[in-house]
């Protein structure tokens, strides 16, 4: 298992996080709505190469929607989830 | 119709009906081109030679001149009574050939078209103006046009049609008013144009362009008819509204997303939303409608492209796609199907988010949260200025301003308690102003200074009809105008007790009736009683209601009188004094000594009286500095007046007066600092001010010593 901790792209109060690699997500491991911490494991996917790749980013919010399912074949650049990160919470 | 009589040719005519052949013979003996053909004895129709086999009667059949009889029913029929009317000429115009009658009606002869109408011109000019008003009463248009394409003729209505004048056509080009290529296609290859909508800024036409034909069938020019098109001006507005539809749908689009695109199930742009994100596209996207953007992935200028995996997955599908130039843009691609579940187009959304984008929608978000904070400094600056108006320094008030800080954030009842002058209504103002409800109004109400009668009335209002001489409206009492605000009752000991039983009951039950009414009016306000009595007495003496001093004595804040605070005389003094320097532009000031002796005073009418003796001494000063000799002047009586101690307890005669002079100097010392002055104060000699002094200092050593 590698475990890949992503840059995300920030967008308005949210981060967009992003797939690294050519591949199938295997499994998502948190729900929308839910809180997430840090460096905490968002999903795995199995890359074209069989390697699977745990995708972690580093912000702290709540998961505000799951842009892929199990199974779904993703590219990288293909958004995976969105997530409102707790530090700016615009008025 | 006379002399149309010389053309007149004979009527040749054969009978269906005969199947003799002596007809062929008949036809060789004719020069004419027309013969007749006749059934059951009647003419009913004609032939023209000239069409059939080529004039040589010999191949004639009946069968062909059967197909080629021609009705007479639409000829016109000349006789001599009659006269030439427009729908005659018309007729004459329409065939070859006119028939000629006799008075009994009988077919006589024909004559031919060119004989007719040679006749026709020659008689009268008449009947050249009756071809002119059949002209212009056609309710179209009619243009003719020459070879040259140039037009030679016109009708009156076809000028108002292209709205313009006959010295503006007359001559003129044919391509200035009407489709060029149109009229080429008809000079060339000589067929009839129909129903060509033509479209100008002012001009609105359904225009048909037709050949004329010379008898060698060649093209000699064109007729144009014209056709007002009123509904096509109807069109124009309906496209100027859909335009600006479409406008708005681009500025709502334009908030939502950067950029919207829709290109089809092959990848081909096909529209493109007016806001596009600048610097993503290499070239205008303009030059992109029609050209399928999956290529501009392979060419590298962006990567990946969202309508592939549209495509691919036949589901939505977000990508954050990055261009060459490293430009961050985050693009939704939504599959749009048709019937058959095909994807018919792709929509695809996108927004720019590179960072330079980003930072410009942090900082307007900065700038809203920093606008947020200073209107928050600006309502503390607010509350700031409420206690602004309360001048301290001592510690004694210190700890009643975070009380009243404390109590301002609640709504319980508020007693204040303290001597005339301190500030009572001071405090009450800043416990409004300071609380929530600093929005909602602050009533003040002297319950002393209002007739008992009166006094009910205003607090609880009344209902029309109440009493004589109750408004006819009736009133509003101050508790229901404090409604959701603050009451202050000031001077409450000076109810009247029948009114302090409607004060409990509107304390406890938070409701009012007003005099005259039966149904209670619920109210929420915040009450703040304020009194200079000691009710406690007042309640002994059966002057106030015990039950509704326990109400009003929830939160209890005493003021402390000016004498017990020493310290912020001169600070009040000074301020008084600033106050009246600005109002009469004068720059007074006090003088060190002035200050001491303001502060020695007792003040019995506490700041009320320090104003008041401030402003006295500002008026009559002669000097700007007021010195201590001067205020002396104004108060000496009063340092004497200085209250008798009142001793209740039964001390030892020697404890008594050791502790009475140890405090006495104690005292002094901490007015006047020195022992001289404190000496001069106490009446007695600066020695033993100083002794008595060093024997107090020792023995607070020693109980403190003890203490610890």
């Amino acid at each position: 298992m590698v475990i890949r901790e992503m840059l995300s792209y920030r967008w308005g109060n949210k981060e967009i996080v992003t797939s690294p690699s050519f591949g199938e997500v295997e499994m998502v491991l948190v729900q929308p709505n839910t809180r997430t911490k840090e460096f905490e494991p968002l999903l795995t996917i199995k890359t074209e190469n069989g390697i699977h790749e745990r995708i972690s980013v580093g912000v702290s919010g709540v998961i505000h929607s799951i842009q892929v399912k199990k199974g779904d074949r993703v590219i990288p650049g293909m958004v995976l989830a969105y997530i409102k990160d707790d530090l700016m919470e615009s008025v | 119709m006379k002399k149309i009589s010389k053309k007149v040719r004979p009527v040749l005519s054969i009978s269906v009906d005969d199947q003799g052949k002596d007809w062929k013979a008949q036809i060789h003996l004719n020069e004419e081109p027309f013969i007749f053909l006749k059934k059951d004895r009647s003419i009913f129709a004609y032939v023209n030679l000239k069409n059939l086999a080529n004039g040589d009667p010999s191949h004639l059949s009946l069968r062909m001149l059967n197909d080629h009889a021609i009705a007479i029913d639409n000829i016109a029929v000349l006789t001599k009574e009659k006269t030439i009317s427009l729908p005659l000429i018309f007729q004459i115009l329409g065939s070859p050939i006119s028939l000629v009658a006799d008075d009994k009606n009988e077919l006589t002869g024909y004559v031919k078209r060119e004989d007719a109408l040679v006749e026709l011109f020659k008689r009268e000019n008449q009947n050249i103006n009756l071809l002119k008003t059949m002209l212009t009463s056609i309710p179209m248009g009619i243009f003719v046009i020459d070879s040259d394409q140039k037009i030679i003729n016109f009708n009156e209505s076809g000028l108002n049609m292209i709205k313009s004048s006959s010295q503006q056509i007359k001559h003129a080009s044919a391509h200035s008013i009407f489709n060029k290529d149109h009229i080429e296609t008809v000079l060339n290859t000589g067929k009839t144009l129909l129903n060509q909508v033509h479209v100008t800024e002012h001009v609105g036409i359904l225009v048909d362009y037709s050949p004329i034909i010379s008898p060698e069938g060649k093209v000699d020019g064109l007729i144009v008819i014209v056709q007002d098109l009123p509904m096509v001006e109807d069109m124009a507005m309906e496209i100027e509204y859909v335009k600006d539809l479409n406008r708005d749908l681009n500025a709502i689009l334009s908030t939502i997303y950067d950029e919207i695109l829709v290109v089809n199930n092959k990848g081909e742009l096909l529209r493109y939303s007016e806001h596009i994100i600048p610097e993503f596209w290499e070239s205008d996207l303009k030059g992109y409608v029609g050209k399928n953007i999956l290529e501009l992935e392979r060419e590298g200028n962006f990567n990946p492209s969202v309508a592939r995996l549209v495509l691919e997955q036949k589901k939505k599908v977000s990508v954050v796609q990055e261009t060459r130039h490293g430009k961050k843009v985050l693009a939704v691609g939504n599959p749009v199907f048709d019937d058959d579940g095909d994807i018919h187009r792709i929509v695809i959304a996108s927004r720019d988010i590179t960072e330079t984008t980003e930072l410009k929608t942090k900082l307007k978000e900065m700038q809203k949260i920093s606008n947020k904070y200073k209107e928050e400094l600006e309502s503390f600056k607010s509350h700031d200025e409420a206690l602004k108006k309360i001048i301290y320094c001592s510690p004694k008030m210190e700890k009643l301003m975070a009380q009243v800080k404390k109590v301002s954030d609640f709504s319980s009842t508020v007693l204040i308690l303290g001597e005339s002058g301190v500030g009572k209504e001071l405090i009450a103002e800043s416990i409004h102003k300071l609380g929530q409800r600093a929005h909602h109004p602050f009533l003040k109400i002297n319950c002393g200074a209002i007739p008992e009668n009166l006094l009910e009335s205003e607090l609880f209002g009344y209902i029309k009809g109440a009493f004589t001489g109750a408004n006819a409206n009736g009133k509003t009492g101050y508790f229901q105008k404090a409604d959701k605000g603050v009451l202050f009752l000031d001077e409450v000991s000076e109810m009247p007790l029948q009114l302090q039983v409607k004060l409990l009951r509107v304390l406890q039950e938070k409701e009012v009736v007003p005099i005259g009414s039966t149904s209670p009016v619920n109210i929420d306000l915040q009450i703040i009683a304020a009194t200079n009595r000691h009710l406690e007495d007042m309640v002994k003496q059966g002057t106030f209601r015990e039950d509704l001093f326990y109400r009003l004595n929830v939160i209890p804040m005493k003021v402390p009188p000016l004498r017990e605070r020493p310290e912020d005389v001169p600070l009040l003094a000074f301020h008084f004094l600033q106050e009246l320097n600005e109002r009469y532009h004068k720059d007074c000031h006090f003088s060190p000594d002035g200050l001491d002796l303001l502060e020695v005073h007792s003040w019995p009418g506490n700041i009320r009286e320090l104003q008041n003796l401030v402003e006295r001494l500002f008026v009559t000063t002669e000097d700007e500095t007021i010195n201590a000799e001067f205020v002396s002047r104004f108060i000496k009586i009063k340092t004497k007046g200085y209250k008798k101690p009142i001793i209740t307890d039964i001390y030892p005669l020697q404890e008594a007066q050791d502790c009475v002079e140890e405090q006495l100097i104690l005292l002094a010392m901490k007015k006047y600092k020195t022992t001289t002055k404190a000496a001069k104060a106490l009446g007695i000699s600066q020695s033993s001010v100083s002794r008595k002094y060093q024997k107090a200092l020792k023995r607070e050593e020693s109980a403190m010593i003890s203490e610890s």
